[in-house]
């Protein structure tokens, strides 16, 4: 027997409550069960939702790992890596229990990519030993993410805690198509790579009041997604720059087929891998890192939200 | 190469650029374009420019004897100019034409660096990796103790990454390390690390560093993890110190200093 005890299989599930103690009558439940099956537990959600479960649980809440959504692990590329590494690090034959509420308060790409990552999730923990059940605020969210939770989940919870396999489960492979992210007007052409590409993107950054590390972390997650263009893309046909909302956005459009698979750049390559750290560099530096097709290629858009703290600008 | 030939003009150094394939005139005028200093350099014969022909081929066949006694004359003479040092950059891809042996060129580069240090010379030795075989340039870097910067061809202009060793026993990164320059940087940081048991990367003057080529500092910091030794950033930019935590380096890596 190997040091994890086998393969596991990920439980993915989607729970849609509409109150905290709708929520708490359905995952207290689970949270106790885990910790009697010796499970790792750990639930991410609102704060009123975590108050309420650490209430309900009393002593146990103390074996209980209890987050704020909005505080932990607020990019869904590190939760991914933050649920990955507790799968790694579990006891043999132990699993875990995890709760997650995605963050939905951002912008419309934001959005995106949190459905997105939640598709992602079948593929990225398919073998793990999980029992993941995200949570959906159904007095709060609107129908468009309701639906996505259903397509992104292959069984769904009702607080009472009954299952039903999710009929509206989409394949990853399928799941939401690409909106194709346009360059308003104002968009301004950058050379396409290498140190052409990073003196004009610091340039524009000088202009919009950006410099020091968040400079340093556009420049870095750019580049790569460039040159990724450059060895797999036929080339980068052009990339673009522009503000949008408080946001700096970069585009990178290539020649290639385009990125079919969905994992790309959310799975960190093996430690001591030397290639293949583009795209997940890129989805560690940027706050949503959006993968299209257009005619003429892959299209990555990198989205970063313009920091004005005074205190990380200055520093070359 | 700009930079190399720059820091020999700033500490007064007579620098010779041998240049292959193209005319003197051709060569001094790319070089007077770089630059008022450089400009400045050519006009006081501060800087002097020598072809692959005068310089490796005189009587059209290369023998590594009569070039070192070339190089001695020559840095003599800058010394009765009053050039207490001198730098040699030489562009190497006339070793390609002409029947050289590429042994007798291997041979010739091993002997050269004792009277180099003899003498006190700093030299870098170009060689354009699309025209070299990988196993002459892995001989010539066996060979070359100090310096390795690589680009795809001279170019006339500045290397995109130069890797020197510094007074104090440093490894220092200077210009861009992107991904075209990981393979240099893999064979300099391979140099140190058989070399020393720490090694100590000054990146306070490199403007960028691309994934590929941290791949290769994490894989040099791995090897030296291995054997106990350790790894020393010195001024990384923040942006270097937040992606190391993503890349796996190990955890004896020292962080000095933040650019």
């Amino acid at each position: 027997m190997t040091a994890h005890g086998g393969r596991g299989t990920l439980d993915h599930q989607a729970l849609l409550y509409g109150s905290p103690g709708e929520f708490v009558s359905a995952m207290a439940p689970f949270a106790r069960t885990g910790l009697e099956r010796g499970d790792v537990v750990v639930a991410a959600s609102k704060r009123p939702n975590i108050d309420a479960l650490r209430e309900e649980l009393g002593m146990d809440s103390r074996a209980v790992q209890l987050e704020d959504t909005a505080e932990w692990m607020i990019r869904p590329f590190d939760r991914l890596h933050a649920f990955k590494q507790t799968v790694a690090g579990l006891p043999p034959g132990r699993s875990l229990s995890a709760m997650g509420e995605p963050i939905w308060e951002g912008s419309a790409a934001a959005r995106r990519q949190w459905a997105r990552y939640e598709s992602v999730i079948n593929l990225a923990l398919t073998d793990a030993p999980m029992r993941f059940v995200c949570l959906y605020d159904s007095s709060a969210l609107p129908d468009e993410i309701l639906e996505r939770a259903t397509q992104t989940h292959p069984t769904l919870v009702a607080p009472g805690g009954a299952r039903t396999r999710s009929p509206g489960f989409v394949d990853p492979i399928d799941f939401m198509p690409a909106a194709v992210v346009v360059p308003p007007p104002e968009a301004v052409d950058l050379a396409p790579e290498g140190t052409a590409l990073r003196a004009s993107l610091t340039r524009y950054a000088h202009e919009h009041g950006i410099d020091g590390r968040q400079l340093g972390e556009i420049a870095l997650a750019t580049s790569e997604v460039a040159a990724n263009a450059v060895r797999h893309g036929g080339g980068p046909r052009r990339a673009v720059v522009w503000t949008e909302d408080g946001e700096l956005v970069c585009q990178i459009t290539d020649a290639g087929d385009g990125i079919g698979d969905p994992l790309a750049g959310w799975i960190r390559p093996e430690t001591g891998s030397t290639g293949g750290w583009g795209l997940p560099i890129a989805r560690y530096l940027a706050d949503v890192v959006e993968i299209d097709r257009c005619e003429t290629g892959a299209t990555v858009t990198l989205f970063f939200t313009i920091e004005n703290d005074r205190c990380s600008s200055g520093v070359a | 190469m700009l930079s190399f030939v720059r820091s020999g003009l700033r500490e007064g150094e007579r620098v010779l650029y041998i240049a292959a394939d193209r005319p003197r005139d051709q060569v001094t005028a790319e070089l007077a374009r770089a630059g008022g200093d450089v400009s400045d350099a050519l006009d006081a014969e501060r800087l002097i420019v020598g072809t692959s022909g005068d310089r490796y081929l005189a009587d059209g066949r290369f023998t590594a004897d009569r070039t070192i006694d070339g190089l001695r004359r020559e840095i003599e003479v800058a010394r009765d100019a009053g050039f207490d040092k001198m730098r040699l950059v030489g562009e190497m891809s006339w070793a390609l034409d002409k029947g050289t042996d590429l042994r007798s060129l291997i041979e010739y580069e091993a002997r050269v660096d004792g009277m180099l240090r003899e003498t006190a010379t700093a030299a870098l030795c170009q060689y354009d990796r699309r025209l070299f075989d990988l196993v002459t340039r892995r001989a010539t870097e066996r060979v070359h103790p100090l310096v390795l910067a690589e680009r795809d061809g001279y170019g006339g202009a500045a290397c995109e990454l130069l890797v020197e060793r510094g007074p104090n026993g440093d490894t220092i990164l200077r210009g861009e390390a992107d991904g075209a320059s990981s393979e240099s940087l893999q064979y300099s940081l391979r140099a140190a690390v058989a070399r020393s048991h720490d090694v100590r990367l000054d990146l306070s003057d490199l403007s960028f560093i691309g994934a590929a080529s941290l791949s290769t500092i994490r894989d040099a910091a791995r090897t030296l993890d291995a054997r106990g030794g350790r790894l020393t950033l010195v001024s990384p930019r923040p942006v270097v110190r937040h992606v190391v935590t993503l890349m796996g380096f190990p955890a004896s890596i020292a962080i000095e200093g933040v650019a």
